[in-house]
């Protein structure tokens, strides 16, 4: 900080000092005075009202978007002036400025709540009914009487097989890929991360475009769920290999170092230090790379095939899965596989709020943080190990 | 060469599967089912009878899953050995022509890699126009439309609904200034095949000006043309809230399930047709066919006959005919079954679904390919005489056309003279009996109730259920209809508040921006934190 | 100790030289080292065989293509003619739109939830960020095909009415005077734009708020104790800081939707032609093609599929890594240390 100014000395002449500061109150930064909603509501209301003048008369707009958007602008613009006359410039910008953002905030969790809500609302039902898990799409079409039960099992089956090809392919290499990165490191190491860094460019319909013409077509394996699998870990095995080493990268090198310095070696060091201490993210890293995939639709679309009964056998056969099911039954002109889909759309979210809310839960705490029961294990150790106080 | 390229692809399954087997042990195995199950795909013109006969089949086990992705996706896949078998309207094309007018040779591709296949027809059906046009709000349901306009809506020659080329194939119709909104396919597809043939054919002069190619299965997107991905795409683009002015060549099939109408295409008779079942065979009776099956169709659409829908076609099945690239007797045997059923007892299927019942002598064709199918099981002799079979040939085969007292819809007595005003009177169905068109649901006895019973009156559930309201909403939504004006068109702009509400707003605002501070600064006054 | 002892104290003339370290690996460090490069080597080598496998059948396509890849409108290479002219304008456009919706959106959110946003409502939020980029694209897709395309025609309809002079506004093929012109609008790279936008606003969301939140708080208070206002200290502290950051996070974004390919095949009407009309009612983006045309693709044309794809990931690539850049740069230094 460079001052430039003079600092002004209070000379022999100058004014008495005020005899008392005004009293100081703490600034609340993330709290709203109540006169400041006052305002604001107010001058919604007013917006709302002045847009209803100004709407469809003067502005050429029509519809309730227009609407809105009109009485959103007059909104901002009663809002400063309200401002501005109660304080003065500097605050009205800040308000309008608040406003906008806190109007971001709400159209972002408007976003979200709307599109969880709407999928939740048109398909929930149709998932909780019990044919939804149980039987699948091989007995039903236009003509099919009311009583036949239709379900997206075979969906399911394939999204988790799919999956699971994905997570076994993919976890282990990125995994390890990235302890190589981080732990051994070297100038081939850098190259390694060059590599992995462009490969999550790879657009998903890409991935899946090679798997087809690569294994489906050239190597005449034809669709199925196997194919479906080695797409999915095209794509999921950089964004592994990548939070891995991120997780990895935080764990504190101090650690290391003890460990080595009690003359442990690397391999020692890793397998009971960094991994342990990394376990969480590393869990965080996995589950987020599998809420990635699950909803992958391009490339299963590619080389899934499709199958409209059950196929518990990803090697051969075309299979099906949740987003493949969603995109083939959303158009459909029956009332019931259209449902069908918004129940697998239901299905497809639940999946990844449970993974989401499991990295939430396993991923919440920094690396080297650990549970309550092991932190108590820790201590008892710790005691243990302490030396005696001799008298 | 294929063997070579399979042995790694085999020994990385293997790697594969060695890691996988574990938590797969874990799984149930597969459900019991009999047979090997088998993958096609291809058109979507004939995908609803197709996966209604998987359907049906998959209650006596038999496991088929069909891919509607579209003709010429479906005849790629067959090339790749990705499939079991596809489903195209057109065969392989010596020159399959583009949307740049450009040809490519497929057959060359087949020949390349030794790929022995057959053809048979599976069904025959009308390409029809599905459309959402709105007359003062009321749905219009008895459209007509000769091949020149329908041409030129297409060639974004006529680009407004109330065009004096529509106006004179509808002169009962009072047609709004909608503009036109064209929907088409924008994969390769056999229906766009079918539609530019007829195209080509009748009106060359409108069609080659604007595609020199001819007929393509890749339909040139132009103008306010709308591109859309398979027979669903379309046809729920014209069904769509938004689709308003929209029109659409699809499968009657598509239409029905939307409970959507259909044009009348005007016929070389001067009638304006629907797309009926019996349209269908009626026209039919005139297709040649060559020695694979295939069909010659250029006298279908000048079939002299007044029922006759012009745009009629079969949609073909091509099938292995060797043990190649992983089709095995297993898969034949599934695949031969398959074929058996839906030529004879599914075809009971066929009306209510939007489609017509094959004839005795293309099921002859289709029993031909099942025989050169490799583990097909015999598909059982042919009835001696086509025209007459007899009682026990039908239940051998239960084809709706194999019946003693199947009367072929082009025998049936002429009954429909009031078709002669048919342009003026705004409709040519006066065999439906009207009842809403809800898809009634014939029993699960498809047989019973066939065409075939109805006697000659029975035109078929497909009148009821595509063309049923056209007659309902036909005498509405005429000029003379009692249609009010202006009941429902609220407009744009909502009436003017009086002028109360304006000085209420006003003092509302004045309230709302001046009073708010005022009270909020005496209430608040010395509390809460000052933020500035 | 195996180690000579390097310094002798009680040597008078000790010389003050580095340490050798020497490094003594265990068997199972061997071991360990081994195995981890190999997979490496092995990763690599399949990232690289995936590369390779592109950009070697892409450039069969490319050669036969020439440089009318970069100029030609049509996708048709069955007869050797097809290009990525208008494939890319129309990718570019709908990633364009998407972040003109979504960046005000994702920014102010950020923004609130760093600075302004209680304490409790801070966590609920930045879960919620991460939910929506967590949601897959199929579900955005339907969403954005039955719920926001019917309320986004009367303003693709406003917009070209009241904006025609834009040439990017234009509308070409029909007179949007007329009455019922909705199904013209719809189907549009516009409407596209504001379905992907929907994906776009977590990522870039998420990158800024975390960008944000690293705004040194000594300058923030500096600003609050000398009167700023809180739109003053993001004025003045926490945007100038995270500018980088704010671009990196942008332009992760734009990659997101570059690549985006479901919810734009959904309802885009496909159409080749070039065009920079995004209110004309048809399009097409790179990834659509692919998803739309690799079924009746012949050997050839899956090649030149392979092209455009290669196309897309090097756009794609270009714009991840600029971004990578900005935002390691916005982030001050590495872990810490203990």
């Amino acid at each position: 900080m460079t001052v430039t100014e003079p600092i002004v000395r209070p000379g022999p002449d100058a004014p008495p000092p005020a005899p008392r500061p005004p009293e100081e109150t703490r600034v609340a930064l993330r709290r709203v005075a109540p006169d400041d909603i006052g305002v604001a509501l107010g001058a919604a209301v007013a917006g709302a009202s002045f847009a209803w003048v100004l709407y469809g008369r003067i502005l050429p707009v029509s519809g309730w978007q227009g609407y809105l958007i009109t009485a959103y602008a007059s909104f901002l613009l009663l809002y400063a002036i309200a401002t501005r006359m109660r304080l003065d410039r500097v605050a009205a910008s800040d308000r309008v400025a608040g406003a906008v953002i806190s109007t971001g905030a709400a159209l972002m969790v408007g976003t979200v709540a709307t599109v969880i809500g709407y999928v939740f609302v048109k398909g929930f039902g149709r998932m909780l009914h019990a044919d939804f898990f149980t039987a699948t799409q091989r007995h039903f079409s236009a003509l099919s009487a009311d009583g036949v039960a239709v379900g997206a099992a075979h969906a399911v089956v394939g999204t988790f097989e799919q999956m699971g090809i994905a997570i076994v392919l993919s976890v282990p290499l990125g995994v390890i890929a990235a302890i190589y990165m981080n732990e051994v490191g070297g100038r081939f190491a850098g190259v390694v991360r060059v590599v992995v860094e462009a490969m999550t460019a790879i657009p998903s319909v890409v991935a899946g475009l090679f798997v087809y013409a690569f294994f489906v077509i050239s190597l005449g394996q034809g669709f199925c769920g196997l194919a479906a699998g080695l797409a999915l870990s095209v794509e999921m095995m950089p964004v592994v290999t990548r939070a891995t080493e991120v997780v990895l990268r935080l764990v504190p090198n101090g650690l290391r170092e003890a460990s080595l310095a009690l003359g442990a070696g690397e391999f020692r060091t890793l397998w009971n230090v960094v991994l342990p201490t990394a376990r969480s993210g590393l869990v965080t890293a996995v589950i987020l790379g599998c809420a990635r995939v699950v909803g992958e639709t391009a490339p299963v679309l590619l080389v899934a095939g499709g199958s409209a009964g059950m196929n518990w056998n990803p090697f051969s056969g075309v299979q099906n899965s949740l987003p493949y099911f969603i995109w083939v039954n959303y158009k459909s002109p029956s009332d019931e596989l259209n449902s069908l889909a918004w129940g697998a759309g239901v299905a497809l979210l639940l999946i990844v709020l449970v993974l989401f809310t499991l990295a939430r839960l396993i991923g919440g705490r920094a690396p080297g943080e650990s549970g309550r029961r092991k932190r108590r294990r820790a201590t008892a150790v710790a005691k243990s190990l302490t030396p005696e106080p001799t008298s | 060469m294929t063997q070579i390229k399979r042995r790694p692809a085999l020994l990385l399954r293997l790697a594969i599967a060695c890691l996988l087997s574990v938590p797969l042990l874990a799984l149930p195995t597969g459900t019991a089912s009999a047979a090997t199950g088998i993958h096609g795909s291809g058109s979507t013109w004939s995908a609803p009878a197709t996966m209604q006969w998987a359907v049906d089949v998959a209650a006596r086990g038999l496991a088929i899953d069909y891919t509607p992705n579209g003709s010429t996706a479906g005849r790629t896949d067959f090339m790749h050995h990705l499939v079991d078998f596809a489903v195209s309207e057109i065969p392989f094309q010596g020159n399959y022509v583009d949307r740049t007018g450009a040809s490519t040779n497929e057959l060359a591709a087949l020949a390349g890699s030794n790929t022995r296949f057959k053809y048979l027809p599976i069904v025959a059906g009308g390409t029809s126009f599905m459309y959402n046009l709105k007359i003062r709000g009321q749905q219009v349901r008895n459209l007509q439309l000769s091949p020149r306009t329908i041409a030129g809506i297409f060639t974004n020659q006529i680009r407004v609904w109330n065009d004096k080329a529509i106006k004179d194939d509808n002169p009962a119709l009072a047609l709004p200034a909608t503009p036109i909104t064209p929907v088409v396919r924008s994969d390769g597809s056999g229906t766009t095949a079918q539609f530019t043939a007829f195209l080509t054919n009748q009106v060359n002069d409108i069609w080659r000006p604007f595609f020199p190619g001819g007929m393509t299965s890749e339909f040139p997107v132009k103008g306010a043309t709308k591109a859309q991905a398979g027979s669903e795409g379309v046809a729920n683009y014209v069904a769509a809230g938004y689709g308003e002015g929209g029109i659409t060549y699809v499968e009657t099939a598509y239409a029905i399930q939307r409970q959507f109408p259909v044009a009348s295409v005007k016929n070389t008779a001067g009638v304006y047709t629907q797309p009926t079942s019996d349209a269908v065979s009626v026209a039919l009776t005139k297709a040649r066919l060559n020695q694979d099956s295939t069909q010659i169709l250029d006298d279908v659409y000048t079939n002299p006959d007044r029922r006759a829908y012009p745009i009629s076609s079969y949609s073909y099945m091509i099938v292995p005919a060797a043990k190649q690239f992983g089709f095995d007797e297993a898969k034949g045997e599934t695949l031969g079954k398959f074929i058996k059923y839906f030529l004879c007892a599914g075809q009971a299927r066929a009306p209510e679904l939007g489609y017509s019942p094959l004839p005795p002598k293309l099921v002859g064709f289709g029993y031909d390919a099942i025989k050169s199918i490799p583990g097909a099981p015999d598909p059982g002799a042919l009835p001696a005489n086509l025209t007459k079979p007899t009682k026990a040939e039908y239940d051998a085969c239960p084809n709706p056309t194999f019946d003693p007292a199947w009367v072929p819809p082009e025998q049936k007595q002429q009954q429909q003279q009031p078709q002669q005003n048919a342009p003026g009177g705004g409709t040519n169905n006066q065999n439906n009996n009207g009842n809403g068109g809800n898809t009634p649901k014939p029993g699960e006895t498809p047989v019973a109730s066939g065409p075939a019973t109805q006697g000659p009156d029975g035109a078929g559930a497909t009148v009821d259920q595509g063309t049923g309201e056209v007659v309902v909403g036909g005498d509405k939504s005429g000029p003379a209809g009692p249609v009010s004006a202006g009941s429902v068109e609220a407009g744009d702009s909502p009436p003017l508040p009086p002028v109360w509400f304006y000085a209420l707003t006003l003092v509302c605002l004045a309230a709302a921006v001046f009073g708010a501070p005022f009270l909020y600064s005496r209430i608040g006054r010395g509390r809460g934190p000052d933020v500035r | 100790m195996a180690h000579p002892p390097v310094f002798a104290p009680e040597s008078p003339e000790f010389i003050d030289s580095p340490r050798r370290i020497v490094v003594r690996r265990t068997r199972a460090d061997h071991a360990f080292r081994w195995t981890t490069r190999g997979v490496a080597i092995l990763v690599l080598g399949l990232l690289v065989a995936i590369g390779g496998y592109l950009l070697y059948q892409g450039s069969s396509a490319l050669d036969r293509a020439g440089w009318g890849f970069l100029t030609e409108d049509v996708w048709e290479p069955k007869s050797g003619t097809f290009g990525v002219r208008g494939l890319l304008t129309g990718t570019i456009l709908v990633a364009i739109v998407a972040l003109v919706v979504a960046v005000p959106i994702a920014l102010t959110a950020a923004l609130y939830i760093t600075e302004f946003a209680p304490r409790r409502l801070r966590g609920l939020l930045t879960s919620t960020v991460d939910l929506m980029a967590a949601v897959p694209s199929i579900i955005y897709g339907i969403f954005g095909f039955f719920v926001l395309q019917p309320q986004l025609i009367p303003v693709s309809r406003w917009l070209a009415v009241n904006l025609d002079f834009l040439p990017i506004f234009e509308i070409r093929t029909i007179d949007v005077k007329a009455r019922f012109v909705d199904s013209q609008f719809s189907s549009s790279l516009f409407i596209s734009g504001v379905v992907v936008s929907t994906m776009v606003i977590p990522i870039c969301c998420s990158v800024s708020r975390e960008v944000f939140g690293q705004a040194p708080p000594g300058e923030k208070e500096g600003a609050l104790a000398l009167g700023a206002t809180r739109w003053g200290v993001i004025r003045a502290v926490v945007l100038p800081f995270g500018r980088g950051g704010m671009i990196g996070g942008i332009m992760l974004g734009l990659g997101r939707a570059l690549g985006e390919t479901i919810a734009v095949a959904m309802i885009i009407s496909f159409n080749t032609d070039f065009s920079f009309r995004i209110l004309d009612g048809q399009g097409s983006t790179i990834s659509s093609l692919i998803v739309l045309k690799y079924g009746e693709a012949d050997t050839e044309s899956i090649s030149a599929l392979m092209a455009a794809g290669l196309a897309l990931f090097v756009l794609t690539l270009a714009v991840n890594t600029v971004a990578g850049v900005l935002v390691a740069r916005s982030r001050s230094g590495k872990s810490t240390e203990i």
